[in-house]
């Protein structure tokens, strides 16, 4: 049990690095947010509590180096992954397509409070890269959960 | 029902945490990841590789159009120099100081904005070094980069020109033409609402003019790229513009300590 949450958190810090140099960019431009789809993996096979830490560390480095109105990361990230744990509840989370479709409605949640967020402070110039942002971010977590799927059929063939 | 109150009570308690401690994880944040970004070096170097890999046809046109600018700019250069001497003299005889003896500290760029969204940056200088709010970052050969938006201790985060909202008023350098530059929705610059009779060529360089409030005048911003015409407003024309900085090969900055424009 430990021993999953401990994997879970090497993985997430790694993401996070990734996140930080590898996605770093000095124009603006659409960039892969694979903070978020960690996040809506964690959600599906962790405790919400032990999410809601991850949140406030992705939230904190998010909300530092982008410049943005301190606080919005945390807001959209707790709102977009609070709805998605009140949908575990609803929908099942240990099948593919509920998960596809909760995960796919936590991201357009996260980057449509990002629009609106942009649009009340005025900053409209960057509401055609949160869109291309969106949909780079919601065709690679697609592209992932059917890879993951895929390898979990395998193992249980295998087995 | 206790485990929901404990669990509200918590999370009111990390949110006043949270919203408390800008000031400080920012400049700490920009500190630990400085200090434990060998990795990432290597990330960046590795990204920057993909990134060629990636545009090696732009590469290769910029490389043959660069070498035709070059010969361009060789036989320019020899009239130039001419010039330059007649300048000389003439500002020996009217004593003038040179224009741009700024003062300049030099910082290494630590870190970028992740999101992609805001054009951020982190220097590895701070307020401790006599870096302000609002100074103006350049690179070494006068290339505007942005201006330093909020200041700690040890680090500064900047704005580049690439940031939502810019506007720089800019001046034509071969015809010395007023215009605003502009970013579109789609992030490129624009010169808009450009008169038709304005002596504007494709080609031409644009650098800051005097009518800015936040930069300092006479900094390179951008190359007219191509002409795209208004369709609503007839009897004004547009322009793309090509920004003269180069993403992907900063490491280092200069910030202009000796120019504060109006907060």
């Amino acid at each position: 049990m430990i021993q999953r949450y401990l994997l879970n958190f090497l993985l997430f810090v790694s993401t996070v690095f990734i996140q930080i140099y590898f996605g770093m960019t000095f124009s603006i431009s659409p960039v892969l947010n694979i903070v978020i789809i960690f996040l809506i993996f964690t959600l599906f096979y962790f405790s919400p509590f032990y999410l809601f830490f991850l949140i406030f560390i992705s939230a904190a480095i998010l909300d530092s180096l982008s410049g943005f109105f301190w606080g919005t990361n945390l807001f959209l990230f707790l709102i977009s992954l609070g709805i998605g744990l009140l949908l575990t509840r609803f929908l099942e989370k240990s099948h593919f397509f509920p998960r596809l479709i909760m995960g796919g409605l936590i991201i357009f949640i996260y980057f449509l409070g990002l629009l609106i967020m942009n649009l009340v402070l005025k900053t409209s110039h960057i509401s055609f890269i949160i869109f291309e942002q969106f949909l780079f971010t919601l065709i690679f977590y697609i592209l992932l959960s059917f890879l993951l799927n895929k390898i979990q059929e395998l193992r249980t063939v295998n087995n | 029902m206790v485990l929901l109150v404990i669990f509200i009570i918590t999370s009111i308690l990390l949110f006043k945490f949270y919203f408390s401690q800008e000031k400080t994880f920012k400049p700490q944040l920009a500190y630990n990841l400085e200090k434990g970004g060998l990795v990432g070096n290597y990330l960046f170097d590795f990204k920057n590789w993909t990134n060629d890999l990636l545009h090696f046809n732009t590469l290769r046109r910029q490389l043959l159009e660069i070498g035709y600018e070059n010969i361009k700019l060789i036989n320019q250069l020899q009239a130039f120099k001419q010039i330059k001497e007649e300048n000389n003299l003439l500002k020996n005889a009217l004593e003038i100081k040179d224009e741009t003896n700024w003062s300049l500290v030099s910082a290494k760029i630590v870190l970028m904005d992740p999101s992609g969204l805001t054009g951020s940056f982190w220097i590895n200088k701070g307020a401790k070094q006599g870096l302000k709010q609002g100074m103006n970052v350049i690179l070494e050969d006068k290339i505007l980069v942005g201006r330093l938006k909020e200041c700690f201790d040890n680090y500064c985060r900047g704005e580049s020109i690439f940031s939502p909202e810019t506007k720089i008023s800019v001046e034509d350098l071969r015809s010395s033409t007023l215009a605003v530059a502009e970013k579109d929705a789609k992030g490129s610059f624009r010169l808009k609402l450009v008169p038709y009779e304005a002596d504007i060529k494709v080609g031409d360089i644009l650098i800051t003019s005097s009518e800015n409030a936040n930069f300092f005048k006479g900094l390179l911003v951008a190359k007219v790229k191509k002409s795209s015409s208004s369709s609503d407003v007839s009897s004004l024309k547009e322009f793309i513009l090509e920004p003269l900085l180069n993403l992907f090969e900063i490491s280092s900055v200069l910030i202009i300590t000796d120019f504060i424009p109006a907060q």
